[in-house]
């Protein structure tokens, strides 16, 4: 199968898997805590009634503010495309450099925090002030992590890091995993740095950055949240194990059991997240210094095992 | 026929009759003239340059017409490839700011003293060509002085006190980095100074291991001074903050490049067995400054601060790229030390682009908010539109996102440090990763601090009278920056081809370098902004509305301010910034009689760092003395017991 076929369903698969992820999660720890817990599948028809409604522009907006969602979209569309998630050697692998996904999820990062601000209401700059430093700081982690990979796989492609990845491939592979796990509960503004179902001021995050936003521009923001956790969701499971993606040989057999893996591997990774926010408390912000740091040493010692135990 | 030669000597003395230009008439008519002929004349050298740097000729000499500079410029050699992207650089710099400047000064000439600000900032390009134009050593720093006496003079005859007291700064670390620099050559060239920077190559060879330690040493701090590296880096705060906007960018750049190309010409590119502790001096002290210079970025209110510490942390990190080459070179890493001074390289060839436009930007935003604070400013992209996207465009360059010469030239150096990864002993191994966090530490501080510094200017909703009613610049102020944020994203695309020219190996690059894809990339991230545009945007489903902040107006004041942007990485890295001058509150009394009526004003803390540290225990151990001294005289017993002991203690160590 073509390269490019396999990566068109690669998207597909991530881009219809990405909403689900967020109602899982609502829904497993709604039952957790006893309640019934919205239809997992509910936020479909919620994404699409976003789409209908208007753009509400605050009258100080300029053009970031309009220009944000698009880029925060379209740098969660190229990591979809991009990365490893069900398809190994596909056509975006070469464009799977690990400094391009820092540097992509930087510069997303970097417009959604434009956006915020430009609302020009009292929590855009908040939220944007936290989201950027917590981005600012998981930076050195995330390249840690993939050098880390990088000096086992002797490739700083992530395609390549994946093919011999493995929890068995060694140490090394579980202690990255784990410090991108924790990185990427940061990055996705998930507990223990924030509270994705707050609306209290104080604990807000991503939730102040979209304030300002509504109809379809709020739905592209949703959306590429969600694309964006998907595809830590997949990278993370298959860091620790890459069994089962698709490849230019595979069949539709093939095809049809990477896709049921992604959903199981969504699943499962939906249901750690929410066992976790459930037993975890949201840590105050200004004591996230200490979860950034434990993140940090764990992929230093992911990179200094790979390096003396090659 | 046309010989560059020529072409190259008409800009270099062409820019000392502009110099000379500028005295002759009216401030407002000589400035016009006598910028219109600076602009002019740097143009050549950018053609001169570009023609070494670009065409087939490697060397390219000036004319010996004039027997007394055979002095300085030998006739065997000139400007060749290293020498002309330098030149290149200072004069495409020169050439905007002469530009800038065309519309500023004429309309501000009442501000400054035109004339003399036109001589010393013709003399200054003068002196910065001359020093790269050079080949003996001597000449290399006849001109590098006259740099710093014309930028020198440039700012104290321009500014007030305050001013003055900052080019007394600039000029005393200036001298003792020349000084440095002076004993460093004269050792390394045995005595030899006259001699060109080809024979120090020869001389390495003869010295003792302990004579060229103390000469890389001394070459180490003379341009680390120059550069502007912690603890040397007040200088450049002070010069950005005071000098007129248009002569900004030659007066913070000059120096910096001239430091960079110093490093290069005669240890980088020379030494064969560079000296191991100078090659981890160059990382530690790098690496230390551009973590501080990030931090401050940061953390910064003011524009034109915020971008000086980004001087700063560019200077540490090229320094810190310098070393790992350095290093590279001792061990015999040759893609390590390649893929090092390939990051160095695109590093400063990238800074020089952005932090002109950014300086030349900072001075637009200045003249219509009347304020440097980003406190002040706000809402200018609604004002502005076009110039906030120039802006924005240089600051997420200076962001070292993709697809900038920072992003790349850290894609570079994350390649080669890789491949040869496995070649160093695991303890260096360890170490290389430590700088690896640092470094990219570093480059997530400054995407805080460049994407604070757009947010807080441009975004949101004007804070003061001046921002809200700015206007789009004229395109005499306009297009000398859209110019240089098209070099900033550009540099980005043929620095790499610029870098192979000076002879440089970059196979390490040529496999899974990221240039080109990140490129790719971007490209792709706005094509698919343009098809979702067509899909999601409908003119009838767009309204205006007020934000809903529970029943009360939202005025400025309600935002968050740069000092509230900043303040969690206050707090995270306090213990780093207890060094830091900070902002003390002054209350002055009004009537000396009544102590509650006070003027209250910020300032500076004045002191320096060093006596803070120092002071406490100095002041320890003063109160210690004298309250031993108390007790001898009242006769404590303890005190008399202690003293013994003591004293017994010293006898038995000495006698030991």
């Amino acid at each position: 199968m073509s390269p490019l076929l396999l990566t068109v369903i690669q998207l597909l698969s991530t881009a219809l898997l990405a909403p689900l992820a967020f109602g899982l999660i609502r829904y497993f720890k709604a039952r957790i805590s006893g309640r019934t817990g919205m239809n997992p599948f509910l936020i479909y028809a919620q994404l699409l009634l976003g789409l209908k409604k208007e753009n509400l522009l605050p009258p100080t907006s300029s053009w970031a503010f309009k220009t944000a969602p698009y880029v925060v979209l379209s740098s969660s569309i190229f990591l979809a495309l991009s990365l490893p998630l069900v398809v190994l050697g596909g056509a975006g692998a070469n464009y799977s450099h690990f400094l391009l996904f820092v540097g992509v999820l930087a510069f997303s990062g970097a417009f959604h925090a434009f956006g915020a601000i430009d609302a020009g209401g009292v929590m855009g700059g908040m939220g944007a002030s936290r989201h950027m430093l917590i981005m600012c700081l998981s930076q050195p982690t995330l390249i840690l992590v993939f050098l880390a990979l990088a000096i086992r796989a002797d490739t700083s492609l992530i395609d390549g890091m994946i093919m011999g990845a493995g929890v068995f491939g060694g140490p090394s592979f579980v202690l990255a995993a784990l410090a991108l796990m924790l990185i990427g509960l940061a990055e996705n503004d998930r507990y223990p740095a924030d509270n994705p179902e707050t609306s209290l001021e104080l604990t807000m995050i991503r939730e102040a950055m979209v304030f300002h936003y509504s109809g379809p521009y709020l739905v592209m923001m949703d959306y590429a949240a969600m694309l964006k956790l998907v595809t830590f969701f997949l990278l993370v499971t298959n860091i620790l194990s890459p069994f089962g993606l698709m490849t230019a040989e595979s069949g539709v057999l093939g095809i049809l059991l990477a896709a049921l893996l992604a959903v199981v591997k969504v699943l499962l990774a939906s249901l750690a997240v929410a066992i976790f926010e459930s037993v975890v408390a949201k840590m105050r912000f200004y004591r996230l210094q200490e979860f950034l740091s434990g993140a940090f040493f764990i992929a230093f010692a992911a990179f200094a095992l790979a390096l003396v135990m090659p | 026929m046309f010989n560059p030669q020529y072409l190259l000597a008409l800009s270099f003395f062409g820019t000392l009759v502009s110099a000379f230009l500028s005295l002759l008439w009216s401030a407002r008519a000589s400035s016009r003239i006598a910028l219109s002929s600076l602009a002019f004349f740097s143009f050549l050298g950018i053609v001169a340059a570009g023609y070494v740097v670009f065409g087939g000729q490697t060397v390219l000499s000036l004319p010996s017409f004039f027997p007394p500079l055979a002095f300085f410029f030998s006739t065997t050699s000139g400007l060749d490839r290293l020498g002309a992207i330098f030149f290149l650089l200072l004069n495409l710099c020169a050439f905007f700011s002469a530009l800038f400047g065309m519309t500023y000064m004429p309309r501000h000439a009442y501000l400054h003293h035109a004339r003399s600000v036109g001589f010393f900032f013709a003399v200054t390009l003068f002196a910065l060509d001359g020093a790269l134009l050079s080949t003996s050593l001597i000449g290399f720093l006849f001109f590098s002085e006259l740099a710093v006496l014309s930028s020198f003079a440039l700012v104290v005859r321009d500014g007030g006190a305050v001013p003055r007291s900052h080019a007394y700064q600039y000029f005393v670390t200036h001298q003792f980095s020349a000084s440095a620099l002076a004993a460093g050559f004269f050792l390394l060239a045995n005595g030899a100074v006259l001699g060109s920077f080809g024979s120090l190559a020869l001389m390495e060879h003869e010295l003792s291991p302990l004579r060229l330690f103390a000469a890389c040493g001394l070459l180490f701090l003379g341009f680390a001074a120059r550069a502007g590296l912690v603890p040397f880096h007040g200088w450049l705060l002070s010069v950005d903050k005071d000098a007129p906007t248009y002569v900004l960018p030659l007066l913070s750049l000059g120096s910096t490049l001239s430091a960079f190309y110093g490093v290069l010409r005669s240890m980088v590119f020379l030494l064969e067995n560079p000296p191991l502790a100078i090659g981890a001096a160059f990382i530690i002290l790098g690496l230390f400054t551009a973590v501080f210079g990030a931090l401050l970025l940061s953390i910064e209110e003011g524009m034109k601060e915020a971008l000086s510490y980004d001087t700063v942390k560019n200077t540490g990190l090229v320094f810190a790229f310098f070393g790992a080459a350095l290093i590279g070179a001792r061990f015999s890493l040759p893609t390590l030390a390649n893929a090092s001074l390939f990051a160095a390289f695109l590093v400063f060839v990238s800074h020089t682009f952005v932090k002109s436009g950014l300086l030349l930007g900072s001075g637009v935003i200045a003249l219509q908010t009347r304020t440097d604070s980003l406190e002040g400013m706000g809402g200018l992209a609604r004002r502005m539109p076009r110039f906030s996207v120039v802006f924005g465009v240089l600051a997420l360059c200076a962001a070292a996102l993709p697809p900038s010469g920072a992003f790349l030239g850290a894609s570079g150096f994350a390649e080669g440090a890789l491949s040869d990864i496995h070649a160093v002993p695991s303890q260096f191994g360890i170490l290389l990763g430590i700088a690896f966090a640092l470094f990219f530490l570093v480059n997530g501080l400054t995407f805080f601090g460049m994407v604070k510094v757009f947010a807080m200017a441009f975004l949101g909703r004007p804070s003061s009278l001046g921002a809200e009613n700015a206007v789009e610049p004229d395109l005499g102020y306009f297009a000398p920056i859209a110019c240089l944020a098209l070099l900033a994203v550009a540099a980005g695309l043929f620095a790499p081809e610029l870098f192979s020219r000076i002879g440089a190996n970059t196979h390490f690059a040529t496999d899974a370098f990221s240039g080109p894809r990140s490129t790719i990339v971007f490209l792709g991230i706005v094509v698919v902004v343009v098809i979702l545009r067509m899909f999601f945007t409908s003119p009838k489903k767009v309204r205006m509305q007020s934000p809903w902040n529970g029943g009360e107006a939202l005025t400025p004041r309600m935002e968050y301010t740069a000092t509230a942007f900043g303040s969690p990485l206050r707090f995270f890295f306090r213990f780093l910034l207890t060094f830091h001058r900070r902002r003390v509150m002054v209350s002055t009394p009004l009537l000396s009689t009544n102590p509650w009526f006070t003027v209250k004003a910020f300032r500076r803390e004045t002191d320096p760092s060093w006596k803070k540290i120092i002071a406490p225990y100095l002041l320890g151990a003063k109160g210690l003395f004298l309250r031993m001294l108390a007790g001898l005289q009242s006769g404590n017993v303890q005190t008399y017991v202690a003293m013994m002991l003591l004293t017994l203690s010293a006898c038995i160590l000495l006698a030991l």
